[in-house]
């Protein structure tokens, strides 16, 4: 199953990579579960639905016509990255409603982080990220998997070639990172 | 130190990677002995890593995918991630506080959004996790709406990590009830007290359609509060959730372990497949309860039931007739009699006696075999008791005039207080007595008219038990078997409930698709009790519901139940102030004719739609809809008012957005048609009806296409229908 589409990304002809149109079906229940265990756990009344994340997941990735994916690993990166846009619009939409047009970011000063809520948290995460890819993109690109892409530690192994060990010390040290990050601005 | 410094990295996944605290430290030391700066940020990450492990937690439960993938081997007791201090969802376990069979209690804190410390319990493995908590989403509603001083509330259900049900719950601090009142040395009277309390919580849950199903000692806490002991059960809405009666699990673990409570159970739970489950099941676990307060013992030792199979448990417990509790106390050996008394502060050899009578009678009626043979509610378990207590003759025995004479003695010792004045009343004769007999007849009186009431009650319980258990068949798309379980139940029993209305919505709907309209008149008339006070919002999405029952209804003629619909929407929406409410009320109300009284009462919609009219111009193509059907719905009220003038003004302002809504278009003309004919225009009124008809006939024949289009519209075919019959019989047809 997981090399369903690298197998077929390369039977259909080597370097070109396959058009974003023919690979939907072919990902679309794996993009569909990934979104569905990224949406569980959020907030009650939580508008986006899964569906809809990988409906609107799949436009964005897609969007740029006659566009081709050299593989799975390839094409779960941009989904992740696009989901993270997704979830950061649509709490940032929330956020909106809640406190009014005029507030578009979190106050970060003197907040209880612990008392955050799910929305917070993610425009807080994404706004320490937009800054740890500078300095640490290993770490920015593996929480951006994991927490906005909703990848488990085994599939992000596969696609990085490593082990899930690896992957799991990466990513408690790249999340105890951001959330240090986190504490200095607080 | 720079932000780049790659070996914060390094180190900080090495030290990590070091599972015993003495290694960490040694680490530490020998990489940091230069660089006490290194040292405090390497502290402080490490102390950091679990509050960053929280706050990217915001799942609680692992995808299906994962847990798939993970589950390859045999499923295992997996404790250490749910052991103290880890972190469920907004819970986070502080100390284990008790073991059942069904899984451990913790205490726990709860994070947000409000900081307070509940009991957590998390179930066994091997159940079916997403059926618990449908189940128990299901009785979300009605168990939040039980507020009672001796009820513990059940606030929260999730998942753990590893897939299984967890509760969250008032925390009570307390022993369980049996081994308070021994510990306190309660007398008879102080537990008997105690236990009507216990009865007036369960009481007040059967009034909310909630069945406990697993009432036990266990599972009634005392809890002292300000000196005071307050009994609380705790644990409603479990038992249902983890379907415990549904199919008593009376197997055993591994361990040899018991799961679920046998004897407490009622012989219908024990034998049956939890359909014959009622609240009077839950009399017969009280009287269960009952028998052990009393006696000291179970009615059946569990240690007995321990070496039987689950097949046998079941005949068991279903044949067994209960003994009597003074018999039990007599047959004790004298040492266990000596023991149970003294935790009662009574005379051992007095127990059996005092038991003896009313006791034993209250105990045999609350736990009879035939659930109607029993207590029909909670409430008339608690008069009984009360009335032993006060003397009063209990309804559980058949009054003999002996057994009455004695009441009557007792209650009026002053005046029975010597043998003289016994014999001075002898003397005094009729006088007294019969003044006496006929006091107690009406006690007699009133408690019939109690159990009168008591039994409205508990079919009313029992109405709601079953709405919530078709819920659960649509829930699984097992229409057929929902449909059976309503489909005798009166309309007008059916108590107010979101969860009824929708039951009812759906089941009238299938009927309709299915042409049976004498079935989905049936479920919509079902409906309209169902909203009549289900919530108080001003909103068209509940008054919208009003439209297909009127239609079903109409459409088979039932006019007793329309009727009571028309009524029933004037006092529900009577306040509005919501203009699309008032247009939906106007509709349901007027598909047929009415009289002029009603029609007065319906005034307050009509201002509501004229003033709607001038405050919103129809600018948008929404606005223009809205619009439409409030010019139709005042085009019927002026028509059904005889005010034909106006209704024509209407007609012809509706009529500007003629091909928006065929439907509605069939509606005018054929309202129009009626006008017409009654001014004497016969062609006109003629060519109206025909191109009514013109649009109304394609969606009935050659076959039903008016489901075609989506939710709402149906109705208005219908109703199109409707009219065009009454505007034919007008016409002679």
């Amino acid at each position: 199953m997981d090399g369903d589409v690298t197998r077929i990304l390369k039977s259909v002809g080597a370097k070109e990579g396959l058009p974003s149109e023919d690979l939907l079906p072919l990902v679309y229940d794996e993009l569909r579960s990934l979104a569905a265990a990224r949406m569980k756990g959020e907030a009650e009344g939580q508008t986006l639905q899964a569906t809809a994340l990988v409906h609107e997941a799949w436009l964005r990735v897609s969007g740029h016509g006659g566009r081709t994916w050299n593989d799975r690993a390839h094409f779960f990166r941009i989904a992740a990255s696009e989901m993270r846009r997704i979830l950061v619009e649509n709490a940032r939409r929330k956020a909106c409603l809640k406190r009014g047009p005029d507030l578009q970011r979190v106050d970060i000063e003197g907040l209880q982080l612990a008392e955050t809520q799910p929305d917070e948290r993610i425009l807080l995460i994404d706004e320490m990220l937009q800054r740890l890819e500078s300095e640490d993109p290993g770490s920015a690109r593996i929480i951006t998997l994991k927490f906005f892409g909703g990848l488990t530690n085994r599939e992000v192994a596969n696609m990085e070639g490593v082990t899930e060990r690896t992957i799991e010390r990466q990513w408690a040290f790249a999340r105890t990172r951001l959330y240090e990050m986190l504490s200095d601005e607080t | 130190m720079s932000e780049t410094d790659p070996p914060i990295r390094i180190l900080f996944e090495t030290l990590t990677g070091l599972d015993r605290p003495e290694d960490r430290l040694m680490f530490l030391d020998f990489t940091c002995r230069e660089d006490p700066e290194l040292r405090t940020r390497l502290e402080r990450l490490l102390k950091l890593r679990h509050e960053a492990q929280d706050f990217f937690d915001i799942e609680t439960a692992p995808s299906d995918r994962e847990a798939k993938e993970e589950n390859v081997g045999p499923p295992v007791a997996d404790d250490a991630t749910e052991g103290v201090g880890s972190k469920i969802g907004r819970y986070r376990l502080l100390e284990r506080i008790g073991e059942g069979g069904c899984g451990a209690v913790y205490l726990a804190e709860q994070l947000e959004p409000v900081k307070r410390r509940v009991a957590l319990k998390i179930t066994r493995l091997g159940m079916d996790t997403e059926n618990v908590i449908a189940r128990f989403e299901m009785e979300r509603q009605a168990l939040a709406m039980m507020d009672h001083p001796n009820i513990a509330r059940v606030f929260d259900v999730g998942a753990t990590r590893t897939g299984r049900p967890f509760f969250v719950m008032q925390l009570v601090d307390g022993n369980k009830i049996t081994d308070y009142c021994d510990s306190q040395q309660l007398g008879l009277t102080e537990r008997l007290k105690m236990f009507i309390r216990v009865c007036q919580a369960i009481q007040h849950a059967h009034q909310k359609g909630v069945i406990h199903r697993d009432i036990k000692p266990s599972n009634i806490l005392v809890w002292v509060h300000d000196g005071e002991a307050v009994p609380k059960v705790i644990d409603f809405g479990i038992a249902k959730a983890t379907g415990a009666s549904l199919q008593p699990d009376l197997t055993v673990t591994d361990t040899g372990q018991f799961l679920g409570t046998p004897a407490y159970m009622s012989p219908e739970q024990a034998t049956g497949d939890g359909r014959n489950v009622d609240t009077r099941s839950d009399i017969y676990s009280l009287g269960a309860l009952l028998f052990e307060l009393l006696t000291g013992v179970p009615h059946v030792d569990p240690a007995a039931l321990k070496l039987l199979g689950a097949d046998e448990i079941r005949r068991t417990l279903a044949e067994m007739e209960p003994r009597q509790p003074s018999a039990v106390a007599s047959a004790l050996k004298k040492s266990a009699r000596q023991g149970i008394a003294e935790k009662r502060s009574c005379d051992p050899d007095k127990l059996a006696a005092l038991l003896k009578g009313d006791l034993d009678r209250i105990v045999m009626m609350a736990m009879a075999r035939v659930p109607r043979h029993r207590y029909p509610t909670a409430d008339a378990l608690a008069a009984d008791v009360a009335r032993y207590l006060n003397h009063e003759p209990v309804v559980a025995r058949p009054p003999s005039r002996r057994y009455r004479f004695e009441k009557l003695v007792r209650r009026n010792r002053s005046v029975f207080a010597s043998a003289g004045v016994v014999l001075l009343s002898l003397l005094i004769g009729l006088g007294l007595s019969t003044w006496m007999y006929l006091r107690e007849m009406r006690a007699r009186n009133a408690a019939e008219i109690a159990r009168a009431n008591e039994a409205t009650l508990r079919q009313r319980a029992e109405i709601g038990e079953k709405i919530a258990r078709a819920a659960v068949f649509l829930k699984y798309r097992q229409i057929e078997e929902a449909d059976a379980l309503v489909s005798h139940i009166p309309p007008p029993l059916v108590h107010p409930s979101q969860e009824g209305a929708e039951t009812f919505r759906v089941l009238g709907l299938w009927h309709a698709k299915e042409g049976r309209w004498m079935e989905a008149g049936n479920r919509f008339a079902a409906l309209s009790y169902s909203i009549a006070g289900v919530d108080e919002s001003d909103l068209d999405a509940i008054s919208i519901q009003l439209l297909p029952a009127a239609a079903t209804i109409c459409e088979v003629g039932n006019l007793t139940e329309y009727q009571h619909l028309r009524n029933m929407a004037v006092n529900r929406f009577g306040g509005t102030a919501n203009p699309v409410v008032a247009e939906q009320v106007i509709k349901a109300c007027l598909l047929l004719p009415a009289e002029p009284e009603f029609l007065a009462r319906l005034g307050n919609f009509e201002s509501m739609l004229i003033s709607a009219e001038s405050r919103f111009p129809a600018a948008t193509w929404h606005e223009m809809h809205l619009a439409a059907w409030r010019g139709f719905a005042m085009a019927l009220m002026k028509f059904r008012q005889g005010r034909h003038d106006a209704a024509l003004g209407w007609i012809a302002k509706c009529l500007e957005r003629e091909g928006w809504n065929q439907a509605r278009d069939a509606m005018c003309l054929t309202l129009r048609a009626m006008i017409r004919r009654q001014r004497g225009q016969i062609d006109e009124a003629a060519a109206d009806l025909e191109a009514a008809r013109a649009l109304v006939s394609p969606q009935f024949s050659p076959e039903v296409r008016i489901f075609d289009q989506g939710e709402p519209q149906w109705q208005d075919w219908l109703n199109a229908r409707i009219m065009l019959r009454e505007a034919d019989a007008l016409a002679g047809k």
